[in-house]
């Protein structure tokens, strides 16, 4: 089966300030059709803006976009902007954080989804319509006919990410990509977000990149994951894998670092923390970025950037001590 | 036991009256709904609940940056529920407050070591040199470096922010610490650092923290005991492994299974429950859980359960988990129930 | 190491250096000069080698402007660029009068309305009130019931100006209100009025250095309508209303009798107005942090 989504060394600067900021700096993947890729991070590691990259979201101007993205076939670096404009939306989905910002407060629900189906213009107004209330009852939400007539402030935190996700479904995309879709919901209803992603990505067989920080998250929904620090991505492979035997020191402190639910070895135990804070994107450390805050740090992890290498199959990590037994 | 408990929430309520039209009756929020715990000193309470169940309501009335509608708040025995702000004063050098926000609760124009001596300035407990010998020294506590001290907060990492946040709260020596949601604004990495610091202080100093969030595992991993609350009410609160092991309330249980686990393996089959937290303007009648819960049944429509204690310190309302002692039936009916 | 607990507060970044201000705002540069050259004028009329500003002399009536009268002299014979840089004195007087009184009092209001909610309806009903008075009408009956002069134009002004300012105070104070660190200061036993000196007023400076400069200007221009009226400064006082309505009758033989004092009124404004606009931008904690370090 060929790649749905190639992404090869995708790079994007900005100028700020007077510092050439390295957002994303050669970042890598595939995803194949069907395939659930979750990317992890903390904020500012780079996540968001390789998504929105890929997407050219990114604003031409400031920042400077390199790489080849290969989607369904088409080169998108070299796409015009109005073939742009058909893949986002159309082969591409998205979803945000926040629900409310990006539903349109004016407009009714209905309207909003009739709209982004008629985009392609192969929908009259009362097929649109049969449409909206058929994306509706597929994200579960009840009474579809009437629901269409309310505005977004009618409904709650996680019905609203619903109607957004109906929306980013309207025109069957082959990929949705998720950028932190729960992070502002209550945990009950986060559950209920994912498991919905999971079941239409079951029905529709879209392709989903879900980003986020919570490694929780990751080990539910996705089968493989990326783990970037600092614009880099350091650490690739299955979730079972990732999670069964992290190999970067990053990785696997941020595993420690959070308490585990049910878990009574760690009750009022002190956490493993990682020291320091996420290095600034003006004072980059030279060599590999996790250096100064690392425990087994040494002086060639300082004075270069550690090879990406594979670890067994499918597990890849950039670090000069990846190979070694785990310490902690 | 002679010495009155640190604190005694008593049928704590408060409700904020909305706007009304020109007609019709006010409607009332029901934030808060009769919340009763007692804390003992040098422990953690966590109080957990989703978005709108009332947990910082009940953080900011104790602290009375609000004023209940009614109930007591009785702290070492002294009831400061509806107390004037003049009469409160002397009360807050044993009750203090860590906020969430670590950006919007520092005052961006001072400097650091302004801000954490501006409790000891208000109190009269140090000046001069023993104020900046005071404030190095809390700067030191909290980890903080000492060339740190003429910074203004906007220099500072979102981590940093807490912990300037923590040393002004421990500035006054308090015996309680409300803890609203302090590490939920925080980077992964970091809220780690901020947990542990919680814990090392408590060690050292004997604080008690009142730790409101909504992160359950960080409440497992910090409290002694933990209260689980629900539009308005406390639904159980239970020593933290009686909690965490044998839950018994249906919301507990659905709030434990929601957590995704960082574990691939343990993939649990979900068992979800639908819906979302109803208004608080216009609660459920009976049991406020009825609305979402999987083992409803028609008189949890009806009649609202009181918190009953099925354990030396776990007390659960529900009618089916904790069923009335005095009914045969209720007790059949709760065995049917699991 | 000095604990600013209890020195006195500072703006969030360090001020700007003066050079780095005029090359990022030439149009406030601008307008300050122009303001600070009126000013000393006025000021210092008195020791500058100027012509009698009242001295009559029938001989020299009307002469246009030469090396001797840079502005000319009007119907009465007097030096007309004598008159213009002291008749800046009233205009000064007036704007910064107007400008103080005004924002101290509506300080006062716009802090009891924001920060006393029960009296905010009232307080802000009555400032509703007072700011429908058209201050050229309360200048004219304060006069009528008055003499005319100075003080009386001062109060004629400010009244209508005081609610403006109690409107910027007042948003100031609802706005912070509501910030974490009020409550946290609370929390921490800050009393009330060292709340106010150290929480909420600082956040208001900056909005109301801005406002008074406008009221400032607008001052100037009523003062001048007002003398030219003849409801305004005695007209044994030069003021450059008063000179205008002089010039009045002689514009078609003489213009520079009213033109000149025109002109001057018209850049002083047009500079206090430049000012403001500048110290808007300067001011505005947005624009100051992205200055300063990140």
């Amino acid at each position: 089966m060929s790649a749905l989504l190639e992404v090869a060394n995708l790079s994007t600067h900005f100028h700020s300030g007077g510092h050439l900021v390295r957002a994303v700096d050669g970042v890598s993947f595939t995803l194949d059709a069907g395939g659930v890729l979750g990317i992890v991070g903390e904020s500012g590691c780079g996540k968001s803006v390789a998504a929105m990259s890929i997407l050219r979201l990114i604003d031409g101007k400031p920042g400077v976009v390199a790489g080849d993205i290969q989607f369904d076939g088409q080169d998108l670096r070299v796409l015009d902007e109005s073939g742009m404009r058909k893949v986002r939306g159309g082969k591409i989905g998205m979803i945000f954080q926040e629900p409310m910002t990006s539903l349109n407060p004016v407009l009714t629900v209905g309207r909003q989804i009739t709209e982004a189906i008629r985009l392609d213009g192969s929908f009259s107004n009362a097929e649109a319509r049969d449409r909206a209330v058929e994306l509706l009852r597929l994200v579960r939400i009840a009474e579809a006919e009437k629901r269409l007539d309310d505005y977004p402030h009618h409904f709650s935190g996680g019905m609203r990410q619903r109607v957004m996700i109906a929306l980013a479904l309207s025109r069957s995309p082959k990929l949705l990509i998720a950028d932190e879709p729960t992070t502002a919901l209550d945990v009950t209803v986060q559950a209920q977000i994912l498991d919905l992603l999971l079941d239409l990505r079951d029905r529709l067989g879209m392709a989903i990149i879900l980003i986020t920080h919570d490694l929780g998250v990751v080990a539910e929904t996705c089968e493989r994951a990326l783990v970037m620090y600092a614009g880099r991505k350091i650490e690739e492979a299955s979730v079972a894998d990732l999670f069964a035997s992290p190999l970067h020191p990053y990785t696997r402190g941020l595993m420690n670092s959070v308490p585990r639910l049910g878990d009574e070895t760690s009750r009022r135990r002190r956490l493993l923390e990682i020291p320091g804070v996420v290095p600034s994107p003006a004072a980059m450390p030279s060599g590999c970025r996790f250096a100064p805050r690392c425990r087994l740090a040494e002086d060639r992890c300082r004075a270069a950037y550690p090879q990406w290498r594979a670890y067994g199959a499918g597990h890849f990590a950039a670090c000069w001590r990846a190979g070694e037994a785990p310490h902690d | 036991m002679t010495e009155a408990p640190l604190l005694e929430v008593e049928n704590l309520v408060k409700h904020y009256a909305l706007s009304r039209g020109w007609f019709g009756a006010p409607r009332v929020v029901h934030a808060v709904d009769g919340v009763s715990f007692n804390m003992e000193r040098g422990e953690t309470l966590g109080l957990v609940g989703e978005s709108g169940c009332g947990k910082s309501t009940v953080a900011r009335c104790i602290v009375r940056l609000i004023e209940p509608t009614s109930g007591s708040i009785k702290v070492n025995g002294r009831d400061v529920a509806h107390l004037a702000e003049r009469d409160m004063r002397p009360m807050r050098r044993d009750l203090q407050i860590v906020f969430q926000d670590p950006f919007s609760s520092l005052n961006p124009r001072h400097r650091a070591g302004a801000i954490v001596a501006e409790p000891l300035v208000n109190f009269g407990l140090a000046e001069g040199a023993e104020l900046e010998r005071r404030v190095a020294e809390l700067f030191e506590r909290v980890g903080l470096r000492k060339d740190q001290l003429n910074n203004r907060p906007h220099e500072f990492s979102g981590g940093q922010r807490q912990r300037l946040g923590i040393a002004r709260a421990l500035a006054v020596n308090p015996a309680l610490i409300v803890c609203d949601e302090p590490v939920s604004a925080l980077d992964v990495s970091i809220q780690a650092q901020v947990i542990n610091l919680l814990g090392d202080l408590q060690r050292d100093l004997g604080l008690a923290y009142l730790f409101v969030a909504h992160d359950l595992a960080v409440v497992e991993h910090i409290s002694h005991r933990v209260a689980v609350m629900y539009l308005g009410e406390i639904v159980e609160i239970a020593p933290r492994d009686d909690l965490f092991d044998a839950p018994q309330h249906p919301y507990t249980e659905a709030l434990l299974a929601a957590v995704p686990s960082p574990d691939p393996r343990n993939k649990r089959k979900r068992r979800l429950i639908e819906g979302e937290v109803p208004s608080p303007i216009s609660p459920p009648a009976g049991c406020r859980f009825h609305t979402r819960c999987p083992i409803a049944e028609a008189r949890c429509k009806l009649e609202a359960p009181r918190l009953r204690a099925i354990a030396p310190g776990h007390e659960v309302a529900c009618h089916l988990r904790a069923p009335r002692i005095s009914g045969k039936s209720a007790k059949l009916n709760a065995e049917t129930a699991r | 190491m000095t604990l600013a607990a209890t020195s006195p507060v500072t703006p969030p970044s360090a001020p700007p250096r003066l050079r780095g201000v005029f090359a990022r705002h030439p149009v406030a540069a601008a307008g300050s000069i122009y303001i600070a050259l009126v000013a000393i004028g006025a000021l210092a009329a008195p020791f500058l080698p100027l012509q009698d500003p009242i001295a009559m002399s029938p001989i020299d009536r009307l002469k246009p402007p030469s090396l001797e009268h840079f502005f000319g002299t009007d119907s009465f014979g007097r030096d007309v660029f004598s008159r213009a840089v002291h008749g800046g004195r009233v205009s000064l007087v007036v704007g910064l009068g107007v400008a103080l009184v005004s924002t101290m009092i509506g300080l006062v209001v716009g802090v009891l309305s924001g920060f006393y909610r029960r009296a905010d309806a009232v307080v802000m009903r009555i400032m509703d009130a007072v700011m429908s008075i058209p201050s050229i009408l309360l200048a004219i009956a304060l006069v009528t019931i008055n003499k005319p002069g100075v003080l009386t134009i001062i109060i004629s002004i400010t009244v209508p100006e005081i609610p403006r300012v109690t409107r910027v105070v007042r948003s100031v104070v609802l706005t912070v209100r509501e910030q974490t660190y009020i409550e946290a200061a609370v929390a921490v036993g800050t009393r009330p009025l060292k709340m106010l000196a150290r929480h909420v007023l600082p956040n208001a400076v900056a909005p109301l250095i801005v406002q008074a400069t406008f009221i400032c200007a607008l001052a100037v221009i009523i003062e001048a309508s007002l003398s030219f009226l003849g409801a305004g400064t005695p007209a044994e006082i030069p003021s450059w209303g008063n000179m205008m309505a002089g010039g009045r009758t002689f514009i078609r033989n003489a213009p520079w009798v009213l033109l000149c004092p025109g002109l001057m009124l018209g850049f002083t404004v047009l500079s206090i107005n430049m000012l403001g606009d500048g110290l808007r931008d300067l001011l505005d904690p947005r624009m100051s942090r992205a200055a300063g370090p990140v």
